[in-house]
């Protein structure tokens, strides 16, 4: 039996604003909190209400056998609380069925990794902690942000006391190693679980591509296509906003995920298992040597989809030498203000790979080029560095 | 002095202006009502101006009358023989009904009818006075130039920029009044010592046909002779005034650090690059600073990664395109105003910032360098002096009131009526020749 690792995954940035350099000093709100209001509401009735309420409905008919693992960015969750706390519950009552493994991760989709490990730790333990709060599980597997990996995150989250980690199933990081076999980290004692990126994109990206051949994708045909790796394990990750989001609900995609976890649950030879419950010693399995970083984003699968051009190294140099000024102020707001702003997201859309002037609009970015990206992403950490040192002067006042 | 009949050629008018080009025709042309009677035609303006000392034609307002069939008459003084041959090649779409096949020669003066009928429908649409097509827009504007002016009584014809010159080329060849270029820009300032092309070629060949040349600077003055070929006794510099309609004010920034001003197109010419330069050198030095670059242009793009390269970006902040009361807003706020301009004929908005009582560091090669007396200068490559102009203002006092305080004395000379009335003596000069 080859069990099945199906993972989805949930992310919202907070989207900034159009901060324009005539509001620098003004303090004026960072976040375009009407975007991200309107985005979060259609999400969550696009694709989180639709979709939990599914996948609850087949965990109870397949008699517990549906099992999935379950990544939700802490970013994403402020946004739930504020705008739609009855998702929260649908999450809750989702969790409670037992048959969910939810991932830890760092809070707020951060690259602090590679900037920072202490803002790192502080993440995973902001995000840890919310996770136990809310949905009463105490995760033992990681997923970094966008499911980057090296041998270094291996040993770190180790010594977190995590038993498994997640990473992207790159082939040039594995260099011919098949990534449906279970792998230990080089230098630590942690399961490594590598996505099947070719059957995972199947559903996440190319659902509804008109111009391949087996369009629309039948769940029969995709069924067929799990059956051919040869592997012990079958890792498939898919954004959760897969569901109604990416594709519309016209698409057929419900349907689709129903009818193949339907199948699947029936199957002689593919069972779904969390990760938590196939996770195995050393002496059973290879370790794996994973120097570069690895990551899920575009052709490179690299760290090139945030740190490619100067636009991004200089913000995201700039953001985290902030780290000891904010953290010195023991002021939650601000401390929050600047976890919001490391969000990945922001970075991506500073990306000029496939950019020129303007012809391909980056889909996921609020923002019509990068260079307006970065612009107001500059002008809002100018204004932000403008208020810490403000408090910093003020707080030195109170102390005399 | 007479009062002389003058026929202005313009081609940008408020509120429809693209640089300083509109704004330095309104103010000449007012202050010149005083001397001159003027007539000028624009492509474009927003109503009919019910202006008592200038007469105002916006093509794109032109009535019937001028527009239904007129005869113009050609003089020649020649005693040539013409003949007519058919030729496909008519770049002026000028439909000639009669023409003379051959003038006789024993006539001294010949007169050539020719009925001109223009067709409405070719009307080129002035909705942007630049674009692609700004060369046909130049071609038409010359043809409806041609077919109106014989409602206008003149004696002679006062052309500014490029995009005149074709049409009082025109007019000089049809009247024989004398023709008066100005120049506010030339090819030069924006294509570089390669220029050439189309406009080049009948900018020079428009020059040299002049009576008189009125460039706006004699930096301009010096291209026109060392790159136009033009002998110096044709050029007047008439600098170009200030108007009083701006009332400067100041605000308190809502940042504690100085701010370092770049205001203009981001193309080859201003030298934002070499403002990026200067504020990477600054920011090395002293820490309590901002640069501001207002505007946008092809160089946008470059600017921006490049600051981002220099690690400089949370310092030099890139406003975009921004309208006339941000400008103000970022003069009212500034500390220093800094041109780098590589070519700047004149550079109107340095007496802005002057005006705005900002103290001034502008290239060696502006026309604004040889009025503004104050202002710190170096030229624009010279990036070392251009830092220490502006560390010297930003931190010290004395020289930052002083240049202030030139710069205020030479505003007050820099008028449109001082402009005006070299100009209407370079009218009584050449009308005396």
């Amino acid at each position: 039996m080859t069990k099945i690792h199906l993972m989805l995954k949930t992310h919202q940035p907070r989207r900034i604003n159009e901060y324009s350099f005539f509001d620098l000093g003004k303090h004026k709100s960072y976040f375009n909190e009407g975007l991200n209001r309107i985005i979060i509401q259609r999400i969550a009735e696009n694709c989180y209400l639709p979709t939990i309420k599914l996948l609850k409905r087949l965990i109870k008919e397949s008699q517990h056998t549906f099992k999935f693992s379950l990544s939700i960015s802490g970013t994403t969750i402020d946004q739930l609380e504020k705008y739609r706390p009855d998702i929260i519950l649908k999450f809750l009552e989702l969790i409670s069925t037992g048959n969910v493994e939810v991932l830890n991760e760092p809070y707020y989709h951060s690259l602090a990794y590679f900037y920072s490990k202490d803002e790192f730790f502080s993440q995973v333990e902001l995000h840890r902690k919310k996770i136990k709060d809310l949905f009463n599980v105490e995760p033992v597997t990681f997923v970094n942000t966008e499911l980057t990996y090296n041998n270094q995150i291996g040993v770190d989250l180790f010594n977190l006391g995590f038993k498994g980690i997640l990473a992207e199933g790159a082939e040039w990081a594995l260099r011919g190693a098949n990534s449906d076999y279970e792998y230990f980290a080089k230098d630590a004692d942690l399961n490594v679980f590598f996505r099947n990126h070719g059957l995972s994109n199947d559903v996440v990206y190319r659902f509804s591509d008109k111009s391949r051949e087996y369009y629309p994708l039948k769940p029969s045909i995709y069924y067929k296509w799990l059956l051919k790796p040869t592997g012990d394990i079958l890792n498939l990750f898919w954004d959760f906003e897969t569901f109604g989001e990416y594709h519309k609900k016209e698409s057929n995609i419900f349907s689709f995920l129903e009818k193949l976890i339907k199948k699947i649950t029936k199957s002689r030879n593919l069972e779904f298992a969390k990760f938590s419950e196939t996770m195995r010693k050393s002496t059973e399995i290879n370790r794996i040597n994973i120097p570069q970083t690895v990551s899920w984003a575009d052709q490179e699968k690299d760290l090139s989809a945030w740190r490619s051009n100067a636009m991004q190294y200089e913000a995201l140099v700039r953001i985290y030498e902030l780290e000891k000024q904010v953290k010195e102020l023991h002021d939650p707001e601000i401390l929050k203000t600047w976890r919001n702003l490391q969000t990945s997201d922001h970075f991506y859309y500073m990306s000029t790979k496939g950019f020129t002037d303007g012809a391909i609009l980056n889909y996921f970015s609020p923002f019509l080029t990068p260079h307006d990206a970065y612009r107001y992403y500059m002008n809002v950490l100018s204004d932000f560095e403008i208020m810490i040192n403000k408090t910093i002067y003020s707080n030195s006042l109170h102390k005399n | 002095m007479k009062k002389h009949k003058v026929l202005m050629l313009g081609w940008e008018y408020p509120p429809f202006i693209n640089g300083g080009l509109g704004i330095a025709c309104a103010g000449l042309c007012e202050a010149l009502s005083q001397f001159s009677e003027i007539t000028l035609i624009v492509p474009k303006i927003l109503q009919r101006q019910p202006n008592k000392n200038i007469q105002i034609i916006g093509l794109n307002r032109l009535n019937e009358e001028y527009i239904e069939e007129t005869i113009v008459e050609h003089e020649s003084h020649d005693s040539h023989e013409v003949y007519k041959i058919d030729v496909q090649l008519n770049p002026y779409h000028v439909e000639q009904n009669e023409v003379v096949e051959k003038i006789p020669s024993h006539k001294i003066t010949a007169k050539i009818e020719t009925r001109q009928k223009f067709g409405l429908e070719e009307k080129i649409d002035f909705e942007n006075l630049y674009g692609n097509d700004v060369i046909q827009k130049v071609i038409y504007y010359s043809e409806l130039i041609k077919k109106i002016s014989s409602h206008f009584d003149f004696e002679l014809i006062h052309a500014h920029d490029w995009m005149t010159f074709l049409a009082g080329v025109e007019l000089k060849k049809m009247t024989e009044k004398p023709l008066i270029l100005h120049v506010h820009s030339l090819d030069y300032d924006r294509a570089g010592s390669d220029s050439r092309g189309w406009i080049y070629d009948m900018e020079r060949s428009a020059l040299h046909q002049a009576d008189l040349i009125m460039p706006v600077s004699n930096y301009t003055g010096s291209i026109l002779t060392s790159h136009y070929g033009i002998s110096k006794n044709k050029i007047k510099t008439i600098h170009n005034g200030i108007g009083n309609s701006i009332q400067s004010f100041r605000k308190e920034k809502t940042f504690p650090e100085k701010m370092v001003l770049f205001i203009g197109r981001l193309t080859g010419q201003k030298g934002p690059e070499y403002f990026l330069d200067i504020a990477t050198k600054i920011y090395r030095k002293f820490k309590n600073v901002r640069f501001v670059i207002a505007g946008t242009g092809e160089k946008l793009t470059h600017l921006l990664e490049d600051g981002a390269y220099r690690q400089i970006g949370n310092r030099v902040h890139f406003t975009g395109f921004i309208d006339r009361e941000k400008i103000n807003e970022l003069l009212s706020m500034a500390d220093v105003y800094c041109m780098p301009s590589v070519s700047e004929p004149f550079g109107l908005t340095a007496l802005e910032a002057a005006q705005f009582g900002v103290p001034t560091v502008i290239s060696e090669r502006s026309g604004v360098a040889e009025v503004l007396s104050g202002s710190l200068k170096a030229d624009f490559w010279d990036i070392d002096l251009m830092v220490e102009h502006i560390l010297k203002l930003l931190s010290d006092n004395k020289t930052r009131e002083k240049v202030i305080h030139q710069n205020n004395k030479a505003l007050e000379k820099l008028t449109w009526l001082n402009a005006a009335k070299s100009v209407a003596e370079a009218y009584e000069m050449i009308l005396n020749k």
